[in-house]
C-alpha cells in the first residue's frame, strides 16, 4: 500500500525526531530505518530528507557532526537531537496521539 | 562515479556562493550515494544500474536543488555576513590593538629607563623627543585634563621657552601669588642661561609680588640674591685669612671650607650691604616662602590620578621640577653674607659683622622651621654650619681668640653632626639590600629619600607588569606580522587561481575546535606560565633591574605558543577539510615529531640564550631597552625570515621560481638551505645586537630555527607529488584567522589583566604619598632634627668683645 504524499508529508519531522531520539544517525541510515520499520509503507524519496534535515538544523532542533564509523571506517555526517528537538518531539508525540485517537474514533463511527 | 558527481554538482549549483557549505553538502550527498550504490551492487546490480538507481532514489534533481537552496538560504546569508564582518573588522582591529600595545607597552619601558634620570626632566613635562611613545602617553594624560588644569600643571605648552611658558600661567591668574612666584622663580633660574632676563624685569615682577603677597619676605630675599648675583669674589689663596688654628692643617677633608671668600672691590661690599639690608627686611616678615609646596600640592591635585607606572612617573617628575632649583640660591647668598661679614670685621666694623651673621642665622632658623623635606633641612643645616665657620674668622679678626676657638669648635661639632646626619640618610647596607627588592624607579628614589618608610612591593611588581606587557606586545606583533603575510599570500592565491574550484577556502572549523586550539595553544601555556611566575624560580622577589635575565623564560613560552597554534590550527583545518571531502594529508604525526624535536632543541639552547640576555647593570642605571630591542630585533628577523620563506613557498607552488622548487622539494636540501639562511640572519642580527658577543649569535640561531621548522613542515606537506594543493592554500587563508583571534584574545584577557595589575600597583604607589615630598620630614625621623635646628641651641653665645663693637 502506498500512502498518499499529502498525508505522509506532516509525519516526516516527528519521525526524524523520534529516530534521532533513539540514537544519532546519518542520512542514509534514517531512510533505511524508516523503510525497514514501516515495511515500505512510508517510501521516502531520499533526496527530500536532506533539505528537511538542514532546515531542522537551522531551527536548532538537531545538530550535525562528522564522525568516522567504527565498523566501516567511513566518514559520515551524523545528526543528533538537541534539547529543543526533544521538547518538540514530546509535544508532537502527544499531539499525534490525540489526533490519532480522535481520527480513529471518527473512522470507527463511519 | 562522474555521473554522481555531475548529479551532485547540479543539485548544489544554487549553493555556489558559499563554497564551504556546498562542499559540505556535496560530501554528505556523495557518501549517501556511495552507500546506496554499494547496497545495490550487493543486491546483484551492475555498477551502472546501481548508480542510476541510487540517483533515481534521490528524486528529481531540480526539485531537490530548490529545496536545498530554500533550506540553507538563511544559513548562507548569515555565514556570508559573518565572513564579511570578520574580513572587514578582524585585521584592522588586530592592527589597532597591536599598535595600541606598542604605544602603551613599549613606552612604559622607556619610562623605566628614564627613571634613573627623573631629576633632569624639566617641569614643563617635556621628555626627550626621541621617546615619542612616552610623549604620546603624556599627551593621553593631558587629554584627561581641562585646558586650565594643563596650564597649571605644565604651563603654556606652545611657548618657545620656559619664561614664556610660565608667564602665560601668571597672566591667566594675575591675582595669584603662587603663579607670580613660579614665574619669578623661572626668571631667576634661567638667569644663568643664555636668555638672561634684565634685572629691571625681575625687580618689577618682585614689586608686583610684594603687592600681591605683602606678608611674604621672599621677594626681599630674591632681590638680595639678585644684587649679589654678579658680585666677584676671590679665594684667599695665600691663606692670609685662614684661621690660625687651621693654617697648618692638611686640606684633605672635602667637607671643610678651608678658604673663606672675600670680595674683590669695595663696590661689591656696598652691594652686599644693600643685600643684607634687604635680607634684614625679609626675615622680619611673617613668613618667607616660595610656595613650592603649595605649587606642588596644586599640581598633584590638578594631575589626574596615576593609572599606570608611566603616569605615576610623570607625577614624580612634576614635583621634582617644582622643588629642586631654588635651593641653590640660598646657599650662595649665605656664603656671600659670611664673606661680607668677615671683610667688615677686617675693616674694624665688628658690630655689623656679627649682626649680619646673626641675621643669616635668624633667616636659616626660620627656613628650618618651615622645612618639610630632608634636602631643604640639610641645606639649612649646612648654612648654619657655614655661619659658625665665618663667625670664628670674624672673632679672630676682632682679636677675640677665645671666642674664635669656641666658634670654630662649634663649627667642627656642627660639621661632624652634619656628616653624621648625611650618613644617616645615605644608603646603608640595609637600604642597599632593600633596593634590590625595589625595582628601578624606587631604587632611584631611595637614594633621594632614604629615610622614607615605604613598601617596595607595588613598585617592584608594577615594573614587572610593565615589562610583561611589553613582551606580550612583541608576541602580538609577531602574530600580526606573520598572519598578515599569510593573508597576503592567501589573497594572491585567490586572485590568481585558475578556476573557482581551485581558490583557497576560508575554512570554518567550528567553535568547539576553535576553542580547543586557542585554549591549548594560548590559554593553557599562559596559565601555566602565570602559575610558575609565582614560584621563586622566576626570581620576582627581586627588583626587575636585578632580574632581567629571567625574562628569557618568555622565549620558551612564546615559542611553545607559536608551535602549538600552528600545529593544532593546521590539524583542526585538516579535520574540517576531511569532512568536506577535500584531499588532505594523513595524520601530521611525523611533523609533530619534527616540532617536538625543535622544542627540545629550544630547551637545550636556553642556557645559552640566558647568558646572552644577561642584565646589564651599571652605576645604578640599567638599560631595559637594550635587552628588549635585542629580543625585538630577533623577533622581527624571525618574521622577515618567515615572510621570505612563505614568499618562496608561494613562488614554488605557483611554479615561478624553479631553483627554489629544486632546493626545497628535498627534505635534506631544504633543511640545509633554510638553516644556512637562518644562521646568516642570526649572525647579522647578533652583530647588530651585541657586537663581538658569540652568545647573541647562538640566540639568533635558536630563534630562527623555530620558523624554519614551521616553513619546513609546510614545504614538506606541499612536497613533490602531493595531492593537497587546495588544503595547503586554504591554510594560508585560515591560519591567519587563528592568529588574529589569538591577538584579540591575548589583548583582551592578558593585556587587560596586566593593565589592571599596573593600575592597581600605581594606585598603591600613589597611596603611599611618596611624591608628596612635603610629607617627607613628617614621615621620617628628620622631624626631630627640624625641631632642633629651628631652635637656638646650635647658635653659640655672643662672645664679641665689647670694645670691638662700634
Amino acid at each position: 500500500m502506498t500512502l498518499s504524499q499529502e498525508l505522509a508529508r506532516g509525519t516526516v519531522m516527528p519521525i526524524v525526531l523520534a529516530l534521532l531520539h533513539e540514537q544519532p544517525m546519518y542520512g542514509y541510515e534514517l531512510v533505511k530505518t524508516v523503510n525497514d520499520r514501516t515495511n515500505g509503507v512510508l517510501q521516502w524519496k531520499e533526496g527530500t530528507l536532506y533539505p528537511l534535515l538542514h532546515k531542522m538544523q537551522g531551527q536548532r532542533l538537531i545538530k550535525a557532526k562528522w564522525q568516522t564509523a567504527e565498523d566501516t571506517g567511513k566518514n559520515r555526517k551524523y545528526y543528533f537531537i538537541t534539547p529543543k528537538g526533544e521538547k518538540l518531539r514530546s509535544e508532537t508525540k502527544s499531539q499525534w496521539q490525540q489526533l490519532s485517537n480522535a481520527v480513529n474514533v471518527l473512522l470507527a463511527l463511519s | 562515479m562522474s555521473q554522481t558527481t555531475d548529479f551532485i554538482a547540479k543539485i548544489t549549483e544554487k549553493l555556489r556562493h558559499d563554497r564551504e557549505l556546498r562542499l559540505d553538502i556535496s560530501h554528505e550527498l556523495q557518501t549517501h550515494l556511495d552507500e546506496a550504490i554499494d547496497e545495490y551492487k550487493a543486491s546483484d546490480y551492475d555498477e551502472e544500474a546501481a548508480i542510476t538507481q541510487a540517483i533515481k532514489d534521490m528524486g528529481d534533481a531540480e526539485e531537490l536543488a530548490d529545496d536545498l537552496w530554500q533550506s540553507n538560504r538563511f544559513r548562507m546569508k548569515l555565514r556570508a555576513w559573518c565572513w564579511w564582518i570578520a574580513r572587514l573588522s578582524l585585521w584592522p582591529a588586530c592592527v589597532l590593538v597591536t599598535f595600541g600595545f606598542i604605544i602603551t607597552g613599549l613606552s612604559h619601558v622607556g619610562m623605566l629607563q628614564h627613571s634613573g634620570e627623573y631629576g633632569e626632566v624639566p617641569d614643563t613635562g617635556r621628555f626627550n623627543p626621541i621617546h615619542l611613545t612616552s610623549k604620546l602617553i603624556e599627551e593621553h594624560m593631558r587629554s584627561r585634563m581641562s585646558p586650565a588644569q594643563r596650564l597649571i600643571a605644565f604651563g603654556d605648552e606652545k611657548a618657545s621657552d620656559q619664561i614664556q611658558c610660565w608667564k602665560a600661567l601668571r597672566d591667566a591668574f594675575p591675582d595669584e601669588p603662587l603663579y607670580q612666584l613660579k614665574y619669578i622663580g623661572t626668571l631667576i633660574n634661567t638667569a644663568n642661561n643664555e636668555k638672561k632676563p634684565e634685572n629691571k624685569l625681575v625687580l618689577d615682577e618682585l614689586q608686583r609680588g610684594r603687592k600681591l603677597d605683602p606678608d611674604n619676605g621672599v621677594y626681599d630675599l630674591i632681590e638680595a640674591s639678585l644684587l649679589i648675583r654678579d658680585v666677584k669674589f676671590v679665594e684667599d689663596a695665600k691663606q692670609s685669612l685662614v684661621f690660625p688654628a687651621l693654617r697648618n692643617k692638611p686640606t684633605s677633608d672635602p667637607n671643610e671650607p678651608h678658604h673663606p671668600y672675600c670680595f674683590e672691590s669695595p663696590q661689591s661690599l656696598d652691594e652686599m650691604q644693600q643685600a643684607i639690608s634687604l635680607l634684614e627686611r625679609a626675615v622680619y616678615h611673617p613668613y618667607i616662602t616660595l610656595h613650592m609646596m603649595d605649587m606642588q600640592r596644586l599640581r598633584m591635585a590638578q594631575l589626574p590620578a596615576a593609572r599606570s607606572m608611566q603616569e605615576y612617573f610623570i607625577r614624580v617628575t612634576r614635583v621634582q621640577g617644582v622643588y629642586l632649583p631654588p635651593l641653590a640660591n640660598s646657599r650662595r647668598l649665605a656664603r656671600y653674607i659670611g664673606a661680607a661679614a668677615l671683610q667688615q670685621a677686617y675693616k674694624g666694623d665688628g658690630k655689623s659683622a656679627i649682626q649680619w651673621l646673626e641675621l643669616s642665622d635668624h633667616w636659616q632658623r626660620k627656613m628650618a622651621a618651615d622645612s618639610d623635606t630632608v634636602i631643604k633641612l640639610m641645606v639649612v643645616r649646612s648654612i648654619l654650619s657655614l655661619n659658625l665657620y665665618y663667625r670664628a674668622f670674624v672673632y679672630d679678626a676682632l682679636g677675640d681668640a677665645q671666642a674664635a676657638t669656641k666658634a670654630m669648635q662649634a663649627y667642627a661639632d656642627a660639621a661632624k653632626e652634619y656628616d653624621q646626619v648625611m650618613n644617616r640618610f645615605r644608603m646603608t647596607d640595609e637600604m642597599k639590600e632593600k633596593r634590590k627588592h625595589s625595582g628601578a624607579m624606587l631604587g632611584m628614589l631611595l637614594e633621594v629619600i632614604p629615610s622614607y618608610k615605604i613598601d617596595p612591593t607595588p613598585f617592584r611588581l608594577g615594573e614587572y607588569a610593565v615589562m610583561d606587557r611589553a613582551l606580550l606586545t612583541t608576541l602580538l606583533l609577531s602574530f600580526l606580522f606573520v598572519g598578515s603575510l599569510l593573508m597576503l599570500s592567501g589573497a594572491i592565491r585567490v586572485r590568481f587561481a585558475k578556476s573557482t574550484a581551485k581558490r583557497p577556502l576560508l575554512l570554518w572549523v567550528g567553535f568547539k575546535r576553535l576553542g580547543k586550539v586557542i585554549g591549548t595553544s594560548v590559554c593553557l601555556p599562559v596559565l601555566v606560565f602565570v602559575g610558575l611566575l609565582q614560584t621563586p624560580l622566576f626570581g620576582r622577589q627581586w627588583g626587575l633591574d636585578q632580574n632581567m635575565g629571567s625574562l628569557v623564560w618568555y622565549l620558551p613560552l612564546f615559542v611553545g605558543m607559536w608551535l602549538l597554534l600552528c600545529y593544532l590550527g593546521i590539524e583542526a583545518m585538516r579535520q574540517r577539510a576531511l569532512e568536506l571531502g577535500m584531499p588532505v594529508p594523513g595524520r601530521l604525526s611525523r611533523w609533530w615529531l619534527v616540532w617536538m624535536l625543535l622544542v627540545g632543541g629550544t630547551a637545550l639552547l636556553l642556557p645559552f640564550v640566558m647568558l646572552k640576555v644577561s642584565f646589564e647593570y651599571e652605576k645604578h642605571r640599567w638599560d631595559a631597552t637594550q635587552v628588549l630591542i635585542g629580543l625585538w630585533v630577533l623577533e622581527i628577523a624571525v618574521c622577515v625570515l618567515v615572510w621570505l620563506l612563505m614568499t618562496c613557498f608561494i613562488a614554488w607552488v605557483r611554479g615561478i621560481n624553479r631553483w627554489f622548487k629544486v632546493g626545497f622539494c628535498s627534505l635534506c636540501e631544504g633543511m640545509g638551505a633554510m638553516l644556512l639562511l637562518g644562521a646568516a640572519f642570526a649572525v647579522v642580527i647578533g652583530y647588530r645586537v651585541a657586537p663581538h658577543d658569540l652568545k647573541a649569535y647562538v640566540a639568533g640561531v635558536f630563534l630562527v630555527c623555530v620558523p624554519v621548522g614551521f616553513a619546513l613542515s609546510l614545504a614538506r606537506l606541499a612536497g613533490k607529488g602531493n595531492h593537497y594543493p587546495l588544503f595547503l592554500s586554504s591554510i594560508t587563508r585560515t591560519l591567519p584567522v587563528f592568529m588574529m583571534l589569538c591577538i584579540l584574545f591575548l589583548a583582551v584577557v592578558a593585556g587587560q589583566a596586566l593593565q589592571w595589575q599596573e593600575r592597581y600597583y600605581a594606585n598603591q604607589m600613589q597611596g603611599q604619598s611618596l611624591i608628596f615630598m612635603d610629607l617627607e620630614v613628617q614621615r621620617s625621623d628628620a622631624s626631630v632634627l627640624r625641631e632642633r635646628w629651628a631652635g637656638d641651641e646650635i647658635t653659640p653665645p655672643m662672645m664679641v668683645p665689647k670694645q670691638n663693637i662700634q
